[in-house]
C-alpha cells in the first residue's frame, strides 16, 4: 500500500507538473518487522501520563517524532528540548531523574546520549543511526531503527531500476549491524554489494572514486562521521556524470541528482517507540535491541530515472 | 692638482675626442635634436626592456601563485590517500601526474603535526626545500576552514621559488546530523586537519625560459627602436631641411652676396615666415647695397661714373681688345678755366659748372661709351670701338663743343675751354694705370701747348721718356710698398713764440735703385697717374704711428704732422686704419696733425670738411699745407676747419730781401689771426728769416735751418740753438 505526500514540493518534480511528477511512495511494509508490528491506536492508554520526550533540538526531524508520539498517547508527555544546552540538558536531566515518570523517548543521538545517565527509567531512543558506536544499548535503553529497512530500500530500488546489479555503500567504522543488515539484504535482492570503510569525508570521495567503475549505484548512508556537506554535493555531481543511480536517505537530494529516496515516517516511528516502552518492564525492554520500521517513503527522481533508462509507463506500472 | 687645472684637462682631452670623432666644433640644430631623439629613444628602450623584465618578473611571480594554488588544490584531492593507505605506491602516482611539470620544484606531503613527511616529490637539481617549522605549522593550521585557505612563504623567494603552504582538511556533520538533513540549511560541521601540503614552484625556470623570450624581446625593440630612430632622423631632417637649406643662403648673404634667395620648400607658417623675412631682408640688403655700389661707383655731384669704376670698366675694355682686337680710345679732359671761375663765383658755381659740363660731354657720347669724373675738375671718357682718326675727329668735336658752351652764371657768361689728351687702347700693350697716365700726360702736353686743344699720345712722343720714368716710379713705389722699405725722415718744426711742443713733419723717403733717397715731389706724380696714392697714405700713416708710438714710449713728448693726399677724402678706408692704428698704439690724437695741400682741401672741399671736422671732434689736428701756392683764396680758410696754416715756401725763401713775400707773409698772419689760426713758415734757411717771421707774428718755423730731415728725430737742444742763432743776428 501507498500513500502520496503532498508536503513535498520540490522545483524538480513540480515545475511544470506536466511533464514530471513527483512520485511520493508511501510502502507499508505489514509483516517486514515481524513480531515488532506495532499499529497506531494500541498504545496503553495511561502511558502518556508517565512518559518524558527528550528532544536533542527543535528541527523538524525530532519534534516530528515528538509531535507524532504526544498525539499517540491520552495524557500530554513531558518534552525536553536539549538545543546543544548544556545546562537546560543538566536541568532537564535532573528533573527527569526526579520525575515520577518512568519512560523515557530519547529523539536524537544528544538526546539518547544524555539519557543514558538516566536511572530506573525505561527508555527508547529513535533517530539515532551510529547508536553502535556510542554504546546505547543496554536492558533499560533500546531503540527503534533511524532507517528503513535495508532489505526493503533495496527492494523498493530493485523496483523501479530492475537493471541494478552491483551497488556499493561508503561508510564509517562500527556499523557493523547495519553492515551486515546490507548484506543480507542485497542477497535478498540479487544485488552484489559492495562495502567500503573510510574514516573522513575526503577519504569517502577517494573511495567512491576508485569504487566507481565496479558498482552500478552507490547506497548512501547517513553517517555523518563520513560525510560534509561539500562531499555530499561532489558525490551527487559525480554520480550524476558518471552515470550512477544513488539511493538517498533524504529526498532534499532528488534535487542533486539522486535517483531515490527513502525516508522514514514520523508515525510509523512513534508507534513502533511507544510499542518497545509498551513492553518494558522492571527497567528491561524485550525485543532486539533497535526495532525496524514499518513504513518507508520512497521518492524517485523523474529525470534521473529517464536518464538511466527508466521509463515513466515502467515507472508508473511499478508504482501502480 | 686644482680644479682649474682639472677643467682645462678635461676640456683639453673633450677637445681631442672631438676632433678624434670628427664631431664639428659648433653642434648643429638638426644633429642636437637627433641626438635628443636618440637620447630619449635610448631611455624609452631602458624604461620599456626595465619595465618588461619587472612586470614579466611578477607576472611570473603572480601566475605562479595562482598555479600553485590550482596545484595544491588537485594535490590535495589525489594526496589524500597518502594519509589513508599510507601506501607508498599512491606517491608514484603524483609523481607521475607532476613530473610533467618541470615548474613544480618540490611536494610534500606532511602528517597533521607538520613532523613527518608521508609523502614527497623532488626535483633533484632543485636546492633543498625549506623547513616546515613549527611556527609555520601553527600559522598553516590556522588558515584552515578560512577562504584561503593556504600560506606563501616569502623566505623561499630568495630561492626563486614560491612556496605555498596548505592544511589538509576533513570535515564531518554533526552526531547524527544527517537525520533530517536538509542541504539549504547549513549543517553544523566539524573540521580536521589530517595533514599539511607544502609545494614549491620553481621560479627559475619560467624566469630561463622568460629571459630568453625577453632577451629575443628586447632586441626586436632594440630593432625597431633603431628603426623608429632612422625614421625620426629622416623626418627630423626632412622637417628642418627648409631650415637647413636656409644654412647656404644665410652663409652667402654673411659675405657680401646679397644675388641669393630664400626659396621656402616647406608649407609650415614658421618657416614660409621667416623665409618670407629673409627675403624681404635680402631685397633691403639688396636695394642698399645697390644704392652703396652707386654711391662707391658714381661721383654724386655729375651722376658720372667716378675715377675708380672708370678704371674697372677700363680694364674690362683693355682685356676685350686683348680677346677680340679693335681699338678704343681714353680722353682725359681738363677744363682750363674752371678755378677761374670757382675762385670768383664760389665752389658752389664750380660745381653747377662741373654737372653742365658733365651733361655736355655724356650727351656728346655714344650710348656703349662711358664718361667718369676723374677728380676736380678733370673729366675720363673712354670711347669704345675707335681708331686714331676716330679718337682725333672725338677729341676735336669734344674742344669744340667747349668752344661753344657758354656757363652763365649771376648775369656772367664765362667760356670754359678744356684741354684734352687721349691715348689708345689697342693691342692691349698697355695697363689701365699706363692708359691713364698716358692721357694724363698727354693733356699736360696739350696744356703746355697753350690749352684749348687736344694731344694725342704717341708711343714716340718725347713724352715716352716721363712715361718711362713714371712706369719706373711706378714699379718701384709698388716694391717699397709690398718690401716695406719706403723710409721716413723728421723734420722739427719750432716754435718761434717760446712755445714747448715739440713737432715734426714726417717726410716720405723713395729708396731709388743705387741707393739713394727720393724726394717724394719726384714720385708722387706718378704715384697718383698710377693709383698708388692711397696705399702710399697707408703706409704713411701706419708707420708714423708706430714711431710716434716708440718715441711716447721711450719719454719724448712729441707730436708727428703727417702729409695726406687727396685719395684720403676718396678712400673711407683711410680713416679706419687712421682710428685703428691710433688704438694700436695708444696713442693721442692730440699728437697728430694731419698736412693736406690746399688744392687737395678746394678740389673735396665739402668731403674734406666734413671728415676733418669728424676727426678733429677726435682731437685730431690739422695743418694747410702749401698756402699761397695756387689759387689760394683766403675766403677758404673761413670754411676749412684746420688749427695751421703752413705758408708756402715761396713766400719764404725769399723773405729777407723781398719787400712783397714779406707784404705776403704779413698778410697772411694777420688774416690767420683774425681766423684763430695759427701759422708754420717752410723753407726757413737762415737766421735773418726767422727773426723777420718772429717779428710778423708767424708761430712756428721749419727749414733746414732750424734741422734738415733726418731718419731720426733731431736734439731738441740743437734744435732751440738754431733758433736762438736767430736772436743774434743784427738787422
Amino acid at each position: 500500500m501507498y500513500n502520496r505526500r503532498p508536503a513535498y514540493g520540490y522545483g524538480l518534480v513540480t515545475d511544470g507538473g506536466l511533464r514530471w511528477l513527483l512520485w511520493a511512495l508511501l510502502v507499508l511494509l505489514s509483516g517486514c518487522a515481524g513480531n515488532s508490528a506495532v499499529k497506531p491506536g494500541a498504545t496503553p492508554p495511561d502511558l502518556g501520563a508517565r512518559l518524558v520526550i527528550l528532544v536533542s533540538d527543535d528541527s523538524p526531524a525530532f519534534t516530528n517524532i515528538a509531535d507524532a508520539i504526544q498525539r499517540r498517547v491520552r495524557s500530554p508527555a513531558e518534552v525536553h528540548v536539549l538545543n546543544s544546552d548544556a545546562r537546560r540538558t543538566r536541568g532537564a536531566l535532573q528533573a527527569i531523574q526526579r520525575s515520577p515518570r518512568s519512560t523515557v523517548v530519547a529523539v536524537g543521538l544528544p538526546a539518547a546520549l544524555a539519557a543514558r545517565g538516566l536511572t530506573g527509567k525505561d527508555m527508547v531512543f529513535c533517530q539515532v543511526f551510529n547508536y553502535e558506536a556510542h554504546n546505547l544499548i543496554s536492558p533499560s535503553m533500546k531503540g527503534v531503527s533511524a532507517v528503513p529497512p535495508v532489505v526493503e530500500q533495496f527492494r523498493t530500488w530493485k523496483s523501479v531500476d530492475p537493471t541494478l546489479r552491483r551497488v556499493g555503500v561508503i561508510l564509517g567504522g562500527g556499523l557493523t549491524s547495519l553492515v551486515a543488515e546490507a548484506r543480507q539484504a542485497a542477497k535478498l535482492n540479487n544485488l552484489d554489494l559492495a562495502v567500503v570503510t573510510v574514516r573522513s569525508d575526503r577519504e569517502l570521495l577517494y573511495a567512491y572514486k576508485r569504487l566507481n567503475s565496479r558498482i552500478d549505484g552507490l547506497w548512501l548512508v547517513p553517517d555523518n562521521r563520513v560525510l560534509s556537506t561539500s562531499v555530499i554535493q561532489e558525490l551527487m555531481s559525480s554520480s550524476i556524470r558518471q552515470g550512477k543511480r544513488v539511493l538517498v536517505f533524504t529526498p532534499e537530494l532528488i534535487r542533486f541528482g539522486a535517483t531515490l529516496s527513502v525516508d522514514t515516517d514520523p508515525d510509523d516511528i512513534a508507534a513502533r517507540v511507544l510499542g518497545r516502552l509498551a513492553t518494558a518492564r522492571g527497567g528491561r525492554i524485550a525485543g532486539p535491541p533497535v526495532l525496524s520500521l514499518g513504513v518507508l517513503h520512497a521518492q524517485i527522481n523523474p529525470a534521473v530515472a529517464k536518464a538511466v533508462g527508466l521509463s515513466s509507463e515502467r515507472l508508473r506500472r511499478e508504482i501502480q | 692638482m686644482s680644479i682649474a687645472t682639472t677643467t682645462a684637462t678635461w676640456a683639453a682631452r673633450l677637445s681631442e675626442w672631438r676632433v678624434w670623432l670628427r664631431l664639428p666644433r659648433r653642434q648643429s640644430l638638426v644633429g642636437r635634436l637627433l641626438w635628443l631623439q636618440l637620447l630619449w629613444a635610448a631611455a624609452l628602450y631602458a624604461l620599456m626592456v626595465t619595465g618588461l623584465w619587472w612586470i614579466s618578473g611578477n607576472l611570473i611571480e603572480n601566475n605562479l601563485r595562482i598555479q600553485a594554488q590550482q596545484w595544491v588544490a588537485e594535490l590535495d584531492a589525489i594526496g589524500i590517500p597518502l594519509f589513508v593507505s599510507r601506501d607508498k605506491r599512491h606517491l608514484a602516482q603524483i609523481e607521475a601526474r607532476v613530473q610533467h611539470f618541470p615548474e613544480i620544484a618540490f611536494v610534500r606531503y606532511y602528517n597533521a603535526d607538520g613532523t613527518r613527511l608521508v609523502g614527497e616529490y623532488r626535483v633533484g637539481h632543485l636546492p633543498e626545500p625549506p623547513a616546515f617549522d613549527a611556527a609555520l605549522v601553527a600559522e598553516v593550521k590556522a588558515q584552515a576552514g578560512a577562504d584561503n585557505p593556504y600560506v606563501f612563504d616569502d623566505r623561499a623567494l630568495s630561492q626563486s621559488c614560491v612556496r605555498l603552504l596548505y592544511p589538509v582538511t576533513v570535515k564531518s556533520i554533526r552526531a547524527d546530523g544527517l537525520i533530517g538533513y536538509r542541504p539549504d540549511h547549513d549543517a553544523a560541521e566539524s573540521m580536521k586537519v589530517i595533514g599539511y601540503i607544502d609545494l614549491g614552484m620553481d621560479m627559475a625556470y619560467y624566469k630561463d625560459r622568460l629571459f630568453k623570450v625577453l632577451a629575443v624581446a628586447s632586441s626586436v625593440i632594440a630593432f625597431f627602436m633603431a628603426l623608429l630612430v632612422m625614421l625620426g632622423r629622416h623626418s627630423v631632417k626632412k622637417a628642418l631641411q627648409p631650415l637647413t637649406s636656409l644654412q647656404q643662403p644665410l652663409a652667402r648673404l654673411a659675405h657680401g652676396d646679397v644675388d641669393v634667395e630664400v626659396i621656402t620648400l616647406s608649407g609650415d607658417a614658421e618657416i614660409v615666415a621667416i623665409s618670407d623675412a629673409l627675403n624681404t631682408t635680402i631685397a633691403a640688403l639688396r636695394e642698399r647695397d645697390l644704392v652703396l655700389r652707386r654711391m662707391a661707383d658714381y661721383d654724386p655731384l655729375t651722376a658720372l661714373v667716378n675715377r675708380g669704376y672708370f678704371l674697372r670698366i677700363l680694364d674690362d675694355e683693355i682685356q676685350r681688345i686683348e680677346q677680340r682686337g679693335g681699338s678704343s680710345a681714353v680722353f682725359f679732359v681738363d677744363l682750363d678755366q674752371f678755378k677761374y671761375v670757382n675762385d670768383t663765383l664760389g665752389h658752389a658755381s664750380g660745381d653747377r659748372l662741373l654737372v653742365q659740363v658733365s651733361q655736355l660731354f655724356t650727351a656728346r657720347m655714344r650710348d656703349g661709351d662711358v664718361v667718369g669724373r676723374f677728380g676736380g675738375d678733370e673729366f675720363l671718357i673712354l670711347a669704345r670701338n675707335i681708331g686714331r682718326d676716330g679718337a682725333r675727329d672725338l677729341a676735336k668735336a669734344l674742344n669744340n663743343l667747349m668752344r661753344g658752351f657758354h656757363f652763365v652764371e649771376d648775369g656772367q657768361v664765362f667760356n670754359v675751354y678744356c684741354s684734352i689728351g687721349v691715348a689708345m687702347v689697342d693691342s692691349g700693350r698697355a695697363a689701365t694705370n699706363e692708359l691713364i697716365a698716358q692721357a694724363d700726360i698727354a693733356c699736360h702736353e696739350a696744356k703746355r701747348r697753350g690749352r684749348n686743344r687736344y694731344h694725342l699720345h704717341e708711343l714716340a712722343d718725347k713724352q715716352e721718356a716721363r712715361m718711362a720714368a713714371d712706369v719706373s716710379y711706378s714699379r718701384l713705389i709698388k716694391e717699397a710698398l709690398s718690401g716695406d722699405t719706403f723710409k721716413l725722415h723728421y723734420q722739427p718744426i719750432v716754435s718761434l713764440n717760446g712755445g714747448r711742443e715739440r713737432i715734426y713733419e714726417v717726410l716720405l723717403r723713395l729708396p731709388g735703385m743705387d741707393g739713394e733717397m727720393i724726394s717724394p715731389t719726384a714720385f708722387l706724380p706718378a704715384a697718383e697717374r698710377f693709383g698708388l696714392m692711397g696705399d702710399i697714405d697707408q703706409w704713411v700713416i701706419t708707420h708714423a704711428m708706430a714711431e710716434l708710438g716708440r718715441q711716447r714710449d721711450a719719454g719724448a713728448d712729441v707730436v708727428f704732422s703727417v702729409n695726406l693726399s687727396g685719395q684720403v677724402f676718396e678712400d673711407p678706408n683711410s680713416f679706419q686704419v687712421i682710428n685703428e692704428t691710433l688704438a694700436r698704439y695708444n696713442l693721442s690724437p692730440n699728437s697728430i696733425i694731419f698736412e693736406i695741400t690746399e688744392q687737395v682741401a678746394v678740389r673735396h672741399l665739402d668731403r674734406a670738411r666734413e671728415i676733418m671736422q669728424s676727426l678733429m671732434a677726435r682731437g685730431f689736428r690739422f695743418a694747410l699745407d702749401d698756402f699761397g701756392a695756387g689759387f689760394s683764396a683766403f675766403s677758404y680758410l673761413k670754411h676749412l676747419p684746420v688749427q695751421f696754416i703752413k705758408i708756402s715756401q715761396e713766400f719764404i725763401e725769399s723773405l729777407a730781401n723781398d719787400v712783397v713775400d714779406r707784404a705776403m707773409v704779413k698778410s697772411i698772419v694777420q688774416v690767420a689771426r683774425a681766423l684763430g689760426r695759427q701759422t708754420i713758415a717752410e723753407y726757413v734757411q737762415d737766421a735773418r728769416t726767422i727773426d723777420l717771421l718772429r717779428e710778423y707774428g708767424v708761430d712756428y718755423a721749419q727749414g733746414y735751418f732750424i734741422g734738415e730731415p733726418l731718419a731720426q728725430l733731431a736734439d731738441a737742444h740743437s734744435v732751440a740753438a738754431a733758433v736762438d742763432k736767430g736772436r743774434n743776428v743784427v738787422h
